[in-house]
């Protein structure tokens, strides 16, 4: 199976499930629950299904496009049900099978893995989901999101694509994979994984991204106070990224790290709590 | 009337639990359980998805007695049961007839005997036991619902002999089917009755082994068999048990599939081979017969695989690459040597409020260096002991380490000696994180055993006096453990360090680079203490031995030790009792608050020829001195009831101390301190001891 066909089976199957399919987010985000499809609509009483395609950027882990294992851009499929479903795990399995993988040829294992977002002020238990040995998803209950306890309490997916790609087709270096018939991921992908990984490594002029992150800061402070959620929401994102690539950089101190961690995660909140304040008001109107 | 007796099984269906969180879960059950029912007739059983408890023989019913108002309160002026006794007595649907008298707590009170349906009455606390189970970490999945467990409750089976009784917990309610494995067990089993054996027989056809006993030895049997071929003769007490418990509770039915990787990863030392298979992927490594690490791996699969090619073939290329990883690291972080790393430090926080880990490492030079003079150590380890503390760090700021942190000091003991390091140094770097737990080995190099004292020490003097200190059961940065690691250490090893000398070298060490630092000394000493106390008592010494050791000094750990050693050797024997009772009868009569402890005994001050007697005796008791100074305590002890004993109970014979004149009051007073002194400040303080007197006397 192709990567695209992969992509494609799993929007299927998930479309399927009552999903609605979002387009990826617009902004360098590292993983798909950043974006506002799972930041904001977790948040709140009302019941959500989304899935959709994150491709990924984490500055720190690239590799110039030599290592066949890692990447600074990867792509997650990422799936948000809330509430739960009781029978959400078997409903994650039809998924495998969809794609090829039964578990009665292959050892599909849960193996605990509580994962936690100090940036987004997030928390949630649940497991890596192993297929022979390999993590091809991690499967969580949201607890918390920006701070808010979670209720009803959502249930997170996220499949890495390129892992399971490889598995499926069985290649021993991401490159190798065949993205479309006669196409190859590293055809596509790896010039751009050798620039970036240069700039974030070599290039990013540390004294800009600095300024850079505390004017998207304020600007998110102004935003916010505006009542402007999602474009304040977009500023956070920004200085994510930008703390990313400073890190990657190596131009982060250890003692500097918890500092940004923490100016992050409280704008987070601060958005989280705008967000919800004008669900609150929506709601009140409609009743009025 | 025949008391009815049925069987009762619960069944409690989840999600995949940790593996750490199913036994604690299950010893909660069985505690529970015991409430209702022998030991004996308990069963406790548990995979990741399911835990079981299941009672045999309960009775239908049980009598319990019920208290209720206090008997005074329960009759009106003419000696009627007023109101409240009739609404207790209604409460449980008795008449005013049914009411006795009880004592509860020393008074009386109205009580009645209730006939409880254990059926409904263990319903009843099942509910509240679940939203009890303790564990690390609980969940919430149910909407608008406060309920929390380790992970979703699926299913409940809940059967009290041919019937399921209504449970409701947690959304769920209980049923009669069992359910087999997530992928190989077919449709859910209905079970005719809480049957132990049935139920276990019908989840073994379902490809569940339910009985964790049962699972572990087939895993085990499947594991040595795969290995029997490399390794002839190999038996499950070759096998690394901790592994062998996790994996035995991450699958329900363990199936063994050998694969291999390639031989040119043997290049890699073997720590890091063992720790990406084992704590990465939970592979078993695979050795010859003689514990070389061969190219190949055990993994454990979940469910009665027929064919175990592709499985086989997709761990490979999982390990593979992971291997891939880690030869890339290990070279990589060869271009750098630990000493050129050092400055790296700086960019390693050791603790937000105590700087990093080369401020640890400056600081470590000095302690060290210092213990090594104490030990008197030769040129060549002191010079050891300075290298070794220069890199024991450095391995933090590695790649491999950085991707494998339990790694540590592992790595720095490989680069070190690949780097051409003395083999002393090498040894000392991995050997100053021992002992690693309560059970772990110690240092073996002295030069070890210096780097382990130091970095211990100094971790527990800049935490206590940052303020931070564990408190019940938290104890982030194990300073017990560290602190418990010191005691083993100077113990066991008998180095002669005193303990307030290393703690005062440890703090001036800290205040001179970090002026905020409080002055812990005392804290310090006590925290030390108390884990010695600890420490004695896990080594099976009375509370009472341990205080009377103490009293008389704790900080030459060798010397406590022998004078331990010396008390539960000589207990019993009458040398010891007559030495108690000298200690004893000094101790009790002289009041220590009134004393100094520099007053001399004056001699024209004493009067009778018993008093005198005994005067000369102490005068002349230099002898005893001499082999307490020589640390001869058993000795000591039969010399000193030897000297005292009949002397002293002449004393008390003949002479008052209590008597109306002052100055001859103190001075007897003085002359008992003294030889009360002479033994319990340098030897052991008996009169902490608490035997009774007449288990010793024959």
């Amino acid at each position: 199976m192709d990567f695209q066909t992969l992509i494609i089976t799993l929007q299927g199957y998930w479309k399927d499930q009552g999903c609605l399919l979002a387009q990826p987010y617009d902004l360098e985000v590292g993983a798909g629950t950043f974006a506002p499809p799972t930041f904001f609509r977790v948040l709140g009483p009302d019941p959500w299904r989304v899935g959709y395609v994150q491709p990924s950027r984490r500055p720190s882990d690239g590799r110039y496009g030599e290592n066949p294992n890692r990447l600074y851009q990867h792509h997650q499929y990422q799936v948000i049900i809330k509430p739960a479903p009781p029978e959400i795990q078997d409903i994650y399995i039809k998924s495998l099978l969809a794609l090829g993988i039964d578990p009665r040829t292959h050892d599909i294992r849960f193996v605990e893995d509580d994962w936690e977002s100090p940036t987004l002020g997030a928390s949630g238990l649940g497991w890596e989901v192993w297929c022979d040995g390999l993590e091809i998803t991690q499967f969580t209950y949201f607890q918390q999101m920006g701070g808010f306890d979670l209720e009803p309490v959502p249930v997170e997916l996220t499949y890495g694509l390129e892992r399971i790609a490889m598995f499926l087709q069985k290649v021993e270096s991401v490159f190798d994979l065949e993205w479309a018939d006669g196409v190859s991921y590293g055809e596509i992908r790896k010039r751009l994984e050798y620039d970036f990984s240069r700039y974030s490594f070599e290039e990013v002029p540390v004294d800009g991204y600095r300024e850079l992150f505390t004017r998207f800061e304020r600007e998110s402070g102004d935003l916010l106070r505006k009542g402007l959620v999602y474009p304040a929401y977009d500023c956070v994102l920004k200085c994510s990224h930008v703390f990313n690539l400073l890190d990657a950089r190596g131009a982060i101190s250890v003692s500097e790290r918890a500092n940004y961690i923490g100016r992050v995660r409280k704008l987070a909140k601060a958005c989280a709590e705008l967000y919800l304040k004008g669900e609150e008001e929506r709601d009140g109107d409609g009743t009025a | 009337m025949a008391m009815e007796r049925r069987n009762m099984l619960l069944e409690i269906g989840t999600e995949e639990l940790p593996t750490t969180y199913i036994q604690p879960a299950l010893d909660q059950l069985r505690t529970w359980g015991e409430r209702w029912a022998l030991a004996s007739s308990i069963t406790v059983w548990g995979t990741p998805r399911r835990l079981v408890l299941f009672i045999k023989d309960l009775p239908q019913f049980k009598t319990e007695t019920v208290f209720g108002p206090p008997l005074q309160r329960a009759k009106d002026e003419n000696g009627n049961w007023n109101k409240s006794a009739i609404g207790f007595a209604r409460s449980r649907d008795k008449t005013v007839d049914d009411l006795q008298a009880g004592i509860k707590n020393g008074k009386k009170y109205l009580k009645l005997e209730v006939r409880l349906n254990s059926q409904r009455g263990l319903r009843d606390e099942l509910i509240i036991l679940l939203n009890s189970i303790k564990f690390p970490k609980t969940m919430r999945w149910i909407p608008d619902s406060a309920f929390r467990f380790a992970r979703p409750i699926r299913w409940l089976v809940f059967m009290w002999g041919e019937h399921v009784t209504d449970l409701q917990v947690a959304g769920v309610r209980a049923d009669r089917y069992a359910r087999g494995h997530r992928f190989f067990g077919d449709k859910p089993v209905k079970l005719s009755s809480a049957d132990i054996s049935d139920y276990q027989r019908i989840l073994r056809r379902e490809y569940v082994i339910v009985d964790p006993t049962e699972r572990r030895k087939k895993l085990v049997a499947g594991l040595l068999k795969q290995q029997e071929k490399y390794r002839p003769g190999i038996r499950e007490t070759d096998l690394d048990v901790e592994l062998v418990d996790e994996v035995g509770n991450l699958v329900e039915y363990p199936r063994v599939i050998s694969g291999s990787f390639d031989e040119s990863f043997l290049n890699i030392p073997s720590p890091v081979l063992i720790t990406v298979m084992k704590t990465h992927q939970r592979y078993f490594p695979v050795r010859d017969g003689r514990g070389r690490l061969l190219p190949k791996f055990l993994v454990v699969a979940n469910g009665p695989f027929k064919k175990t090619k592709s499985i086989r073939e997709n761990n490979e290329r999982v390990l593979r690459s992971r291997l891939a990883d880690a030869e890339f690291f290990w070279e990589e972080d060869l271009l750098r040597s630990l000493e050129e790393r050092v400055p790296d430090l700086e960019g390693v926080i050791f603790h937000a409020r105590l700087g990093t880990y080369l401020d640890k490492v400056r600081r470590l030079e000095k302690l060290a260096t210092f213990i090594a003079g104490r030990l008197g150590l030769s040129e060549e380890q002191v010079k050891n002991v300075k290298r070794a503390v220069l890199l024991c760090k450095s391995d933090l700021t590695t790649a491999m380490v950085t991707e494998f942190t339990e790694l540590q000091g592992t790595m720095g003991m490989e680069y070190a000696r690949k780097q051409g390091e003395a083999e002393d140094v090498a040894r000392a770097i991995f050997e100053h994180y021992l002992p690693r737990s309560a059970e772990d080995v110690l240092p073996k190099t002295a030069v070890g055993q210096v780097l382990s004292l130091a970095d211990k020490l100094d971790t527990v003097v800049a935490f206590l006096g940052a303020g931070i200190t564990p408190s019940g059961s938290q104890d982030p940065y194990g300073l017990r453990r560290q602190a418990q690691g010191v005691i083993r250490l100077v113990a066991e090893k008998q180095l002669s360090l005193r303990f307030n000398v290393l703690v005062e070298k440890a703090v001036t060490g800290l205040k001179q680079e970090r002026s905020s630092h409080k002055d812990a000394a005392r804290q310090v000493l006590d925290f030390f203490r108390n884990r010695l106390e600890a420490f004695l008592e896990t080594r099976n010494v009375p509370p009472d031995v341990v205080q009377a050791v103490l009293a008389a000094g704790w900080f030459d750990l060798p010397d406590v030790m022998k004078r331990v050693r010396m008390l539960q050797d000589l207990a019993g024997t009458t040398e010891l009792m007559a030495a108690t009772t000298i200690v004893e009868r000094t101790f009790n009569i002289v009041h220590p608050e009134k004393l100094t402890g520099r007053e001399k005994v004056r001699q024209d001050l004493l009067k009778e020829p018993a008093e005198k007697r005994l005067f000369s005796a102490l005068e002349t008791s230099t002898s005893i001195r001499k082999v307490i100074e020589e640390k001869k305590y058993r000795e000591a002890t039969k010399m000193y009831a030897r000297a005292f004993s009949g002397l002293l109970s002449a004393f008390f014979e003949d002479v008052m101390v209590n008597v109306e004149e002052k100055s001859l009051r103190k001075n007897r007073m003085v002359l008992l301190s003294l030889i009360n002194r002479l033994y319990s400040e340098r030897v052991a303080n008996l009169a902490l001891l608490q035997f009774k007197r007449g288990e010793h006397m024959v």
